[in-house]
């Protein structure tokens, strides 16, 4: 008896495209971080920058007044506040975006390859799949379309990298031949 | 006492039983973390229990891989790992499903009931399981979103004890039915989940490949 049925249906492909086209769209996110108010705020960046200079031009010559000290700190939290609001999670999504991408290239490259029966080729496949759209994919849809629910999900999309990725591993070793 | 041939023929594939034994050992460390919070969590002191706590945490991704896998496995798998093996869909495996349950009524009388791979009463039961795992990977990861202050008083927590102990309680009849099962049938279901294939001798192969 054999245990596996000879079906080519997800042997690497469909994470090469998916994962070139998605990679596309989180590296946008990269330019629309640096629009202001989208990203990390550049005004309000500058604007911290300046009291603390000031704080700081004022201390050299003896203590700094309580107003500067006040405005440096509010500008401070005002800017972290800003980021922590929108730039940070977005910059997650970027960040993990690109790489999750990007994974599912080299992951679809090597399962393509791989001498393995095609049901081990679907059960990877699907996990480095699941990976991207439930951990940075769901980072995405909180960022950028504000779904905060959304958000809860991400654990399982790291769940299914750690099982793709040592499945992967342990795949490889058996299933990269030499040709021949 | 005629000549009988014995076969060793293939039923678990190699995923299958690497995350088997996968989960047997991530689960040991989840119920051994689990059952400490739970017993000597007041006792112990605020490190101790955070520490304790984020090893629950680790054991639990690890796990919830597993569990992933698996239940990914149920449907792309080869046919012995997927879900029609394991739920009485066909005739045949409703009939199993019966002379089980009337194997068992008879306290283990007669012969025992012939299969391939999953026994079907074991296999709803295996189904039952893998739903209260996803369960407490769920309420698990839930309630690790809680503030610890509100974690005390929780619902979740709850669900989640509750969960505790039905997997417990599937692993104890878990091991007691594998035990009977090879006292009874004599296949080596344990060596089977190391190395894939069980024994039957040809006459039992003729009756099961006979079968749609
Ligand atoms: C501690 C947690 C355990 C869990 C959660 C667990 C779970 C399972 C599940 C879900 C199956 C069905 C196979 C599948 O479809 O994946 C199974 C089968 C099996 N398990 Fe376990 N198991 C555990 C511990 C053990 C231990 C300690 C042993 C050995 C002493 C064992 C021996 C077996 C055997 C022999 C089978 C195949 C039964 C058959 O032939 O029908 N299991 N187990």
């Amino acid at each position: 008896m054999s245990f596996y049925k000879q079906e080519v249906f997800m042997n690497g492909k469909v994470n090469i495209v998916f994962g070139l086209l998605y990679f596309a769209a989180t590296a946008l996110l990269g330019p629309v971080l640096l629009v202001p108010g989208k990203g990390g705020n550049f005004q309000k960046m500058a604007e911290a920058t300046r009291a603390v200079e000031k704080v700081r031009t004022e201390s050299a010559g003896g203590a700094p007044s309580m107003e500067s000290l006040g405005e440096a700190v509010t500008g401070i939290m005002d800017y972290l506040k800003d980021i922590n609001r929108i730039g940070f999670v977005k910059s997650a999504a970027h960040a993990h975006g690109n790489l999750e991408a990007l994974l599912n290239v080299v992951a679809g490259l090597v399962i393509l390859t791989l001498v393995v029966p095609s049901s081990y080729k679907t059960v990877l496949s699907l996990l480095f799949l699941i990976g991207a759209v439930f951990h940075s994919g769901m980072l995405y849809l909180v960022s950028v379309f504000g779904i905060r629910w959304a958000g809860n999900l991400t654990f399982i999309g790291a769940v299914a990298i750690i099982a793709g990725l040592v499945l992967l591993g342990a795949a490889s070793i058996v299933g990269i031949r030499k040709a021949g | 006492m005629a000549e009988r041939r014995y076969i060793l023929y293939p039923v678990w594939d190699p995923l299958l039983r690497g995350v088997h034994w996968w989960n047997v050992l991530t689960l040991c460390g989840q119920l051994v973390t689990g059952a400490f919070i739970l017993y000597l969590g007041e006792e112990l002191d605020h490190m101790d229990h955070e520490g304790l706590v984020g090893i629950h945490l680790v054991f639990g991704y690890l796990f919830a891989a597993g569990l992933l896998v698996r239940t990914l496995w149920l449907f792309t798998g080869p046919e012995s790992a997927r879900l029609r093996d394991l739920l009485p869909v066909t005739r045949a495996g409703r009939r199993v499903l019966w002379e089980t349950v009337r194997f068992y009524l008879g306290l283990l009388r007669g012969t025992p009931p012939l299969y391939r791979a999953h026994n079907p009463f074991a296999g709803i039961v295996y189904c039952i399981f893998f739903l209260v795992a996803w369960f407490q990977v769920v309420t698990g990861a839930m309630t690790l979103k809680l503030a610890a202050a509100l974690r005390e008083d929780s619902a979740l927590l709850e669900l989640h004890e509750a969960g505790f102990f039905l997997i417990v309680l599937f692993i104890a009849a878990h091991l007691a039915a594998v035990f009977i099962h090879e006292l009874v049938e004599r296949r080596g279901l344990v060596s089977a989940m190391v190395h894939g294939c069980k024994i039957f001798t040809d006459e039992e192969i003729e009756a099961l490949e006979g079968e749609p």
